[in-house]
């Protein structure tokens, strides 16, 4: 009995420690001269046990964003907010370092060659922001598309090729043929409910258009301008 | 027998819940038939997101949906606080969405209108309208040089969707209020007014009533979009500060309730349009939507910050209370308690007959005050605000104004708890 109780004893002790922090919700301000920038982080690990997390900035319409290059190292924390408060390829991105001391995670925040000061106290469990994951196309949507729309007074030929890939995203040839030609890199790719949408983020093209049978019909945007775009079959060739 | 009046109770009790829209029904009557708290215990907790959360939540099912002008719209869990799905769309949504069967229906300042299936967030479909912009004039408020053409920081709502049968309605900053076929998006009618339209269409007995900044309040057929007629609110030619129906009616036993910026809150005939009442505020809007309950009306002024009960027969007054700071949020009323949000962050619990305050909740961000935007007591400190002479003075002492935290948003009681959003970026659930 007694063996028994020891034994909880020590599996709960065992549990809290892999329940030990820096995982879960953190929500602070990092202090910015004369003003005060609120942050939530949100902080686990997944299935694989690797950290995974995301960031939200009130005022800064940063919502789950994404986190990367997060290391846990004893009490020392640190990670990165990817492009959601500047371009990290530019270096302007944001980075934080923090030591943890009990529920207080706090440490510097670095944005744009700036650093200052935050504090984050643990507010509850982890809500980390699933990303936004690409989907395969329907059947009966995969294959070549082709199509026209006009942009800020400039028409444009589209061809779209789009091939399933399994789990993976939708492997996707985008090409725009306008007085250059271009051939957009893809971030995402969806189908749900016949809305087809494709995101080229370097770009900030997005196409959302319903499929119908022998159509895809709906916009394309790019930054703040849009416009309606109507794709179809290629004709076949004939000999 | 005994079962079929279970089955009746039943179905009178579902009756009476809210529905999932702008102001808790479709004649906007802004009543909850549920307990609240009579006292504040603590936030149970508060869903962050990326900016204002001017959009008030509605509740289907036990999941809250709402907008943030982060430019997503979110669905979450009304007991956890946990997020369901968000859903981006490319521009603020100070609109509040309405849910039907399994579709959720709102506008984005983006210029489209969209359909949402509420359990995935997936696109059903948009309706691109003529654009979206905020009320605009020269020399706005008194802002200079008087040439200048200056957006008014406080239009801050957009227009919410009421659901009817198979047709969803609403207006647009283009000017319009638009009938759309809820199935496909399919344009049914339009109505062109003179200027933007952000309050909400009510409805009633098939009429829908709603104003616009064009100084008129109408009455249009829901089926036809035909105007049964129009009720002239005040001008104000020169800084346009007196002028426009931003708030959005309640309409009960064939009256249509309604502010205006003129600062009159005006009962009308909803069958005629001829003017029953007038309750003149001397120069302050009524923003606020009317809340109308047991043969009262319960609205809220922007400067002289009053908390006003009206006898919804004669518009005597039965209760006045001096509050601190602006209300442009519109009080939801439930079982005696009246919750009103207030610009200077604060959300007031108050007794729906007199007035009188019960209890207050402060925001994190109205406590720490920045730059001093608040007197000690919660007002609004002026000299804090109106530090500049240039021309934008208004439009940054109203940014100054929103860093505390302020609730435009409508609130949304059931299960003993208030959700409200606030422009701290939070949606708060409070009990």
């Amino acid at each position: 009995m007694r063996r028994a109780a020891l034994f909880t004893l020590l599996s709960l002790a065992a549990l809290q420690a892999a329940a030990a922090p820096p995982e879960g919700r953190w929500t602070g301000h990092a202090r910015l001269p004369d003003r005060s920038l609120p942050v939530v982080v949100d902080l686990e690990r997944d299935k694989a046990g690797a950290w995974i997390g995301s960031l939200t900035v009130p005022g800064l319409d940063v919502k789950g964003a994404q986190l990367d290059h997060i290391v846990v190292a004893g009490n020392e924390v640190s990670f990165a907010s990817g492009n959601a408060l500047g371009l990290a390829s530019a270096g302007a991105g944001a980075t934080f370092k923090a030591s943890l001391d009990g529920t207080t995670l706090a440490g510097e925040m670095r944005q744009g060659g700036n650093a200052a000061p935050f504090t984050l106290k643990r507010t509850g469990e982890a809500q980390v922001d699933p990303a936004s994951r690409s989907t395969p196309v329907a059947n009966s949507t995969q294959g070549r598309w082709v199509g026209d729309y006009e942009m800020a007074g400039y028409p444009r030929h589209v061809t779209l090729d789009i091939a399933n890939d399994g789990a993976n995203m939708p492997k996707v040839d985008f090409v725009v043929v306008g007085k250059l030609t271009t051939k957009l890199p893809i971030d995402f790719v969806a189908e749900e409910e016949g809305m087809l949408r494709i995101e080229s983020r370097p770009y900030g093209i997005t196409l959302e258009a319903r499929v119908t049978g022998d159509r895809i019909e709906g916009t394309l945007e790019q930054g703040p301008m849009e416009a309606p775009i109507s794709l179809r079959r290629p004709a076949e060739k004939t000999t | 027998m005994k079962n079929l009046l279970a089955i009746f109770l039943g179905a009178a009790a579902l009756a009476a819940q809210a529905e999932p829209m702008f102001r808790g029904d479709a004649a906007h009557t802004g009543l909850y038939d549920a307990d609240g708290p009579r006292e504040f215990h603590r936030v149970r907790w508060a869903f962050p997101t990326g900016n204002r959360v001017v959009s008030s939540p509605v509740m289907q099912a036990g999941t809250l949906y709402f907008g943030s002008d982060d430019g997503n719209v979110y669905a979450v869990d009304a007991a956890t606080g946990r997020q369901v799905w968000k859903r981006s769309t490319k521009g603020p949504v100070p609109a509040t969405p309405a849910v039907v069967g399994d579709t959720l229906y709102v506008g984005s300042y983006d210029g489209h209108f969209y359909a949402m299936n509420s359990g995935t967030g997936a696109m059903r479909w948009k309706f691109t309208t003529g654009g979206e912009r905020h009320f605009e004039a020269r020399g706005l408020h008194g802002m200079t040089p008087m040439a200048q053409t200056f957006f008014d920081p406080y239009d801050m709502y957009l227009s919410s969707p009421v659901v009817v049968g198979d047709s969803v309605f609403f207006g647009s900053g283009d000017g319009h209020l638009y009938a759309l076929d809820r199935a496909n998006g399919a344009l049914r009618w339009k109505f062109k007014t003179g200027d933007v339209v952000h309050a909400s269409p009510a409805y009633a007995d098939g009429v829908l009533y709603f104003g616009s900044w064009d100084s008129y309040f109408y009455a249009v057929d829901a089926k036809t979009g035909q105007e049964k007629w129009r009720f002239h609110g005040g001008e104000d030619p020169v800084i346009h500060n007196q002028v426009g129906f931003q708030s959005s009616a309640a309409v009960v036993n064939g009256v249509v309730y309604v502010g205006c910026r003129d600062s009159n809150l005006y009962a009308l005939d909803a069958a005629t349009g001829k003017e029953l009442w007038r309750v003149n505020n001397a120069g302050s809007w009524v923003i606020t939507s009317p809340a109308v309950a047991d043969g009262r009306v319960i609205f809220a002024t922007s400067d002289s910050a009053l908390f006003q009960i009206v006898d919804a027969r004669t518009g005597r007054q039965i209760a006045r209370q001096q509050g601190k700071a602006f209300m442009f949020g519109s009080p939801a009323v439930a079982r005696g308690i009246a919750y009103q949000p207030v610009t200077n962050g604060m959300l007031e619990a108050r007794d729906a007959a007199s007035g009188e305050l019960l209890w207050t909740f402060r925001t994190d961000a109205s406590k720490e005050n920045a730059g001093w935007a608040l007197t000690a007591e919660g007002r609004f400190n002026t000299p804090m605000l109106f530090a500049s002479s240039n021309g934008e003075a208004q439009i940054v002492a109203a940014n100054k104004q929103f860093s505390t935290g302020s609730m435009f948003s409508s609130p949304l009681v059931a299960n003993n708890t208030v959700y409200v959003g606030s422009t701290d970026g939070n949606l708060y659930a409070i009990e």
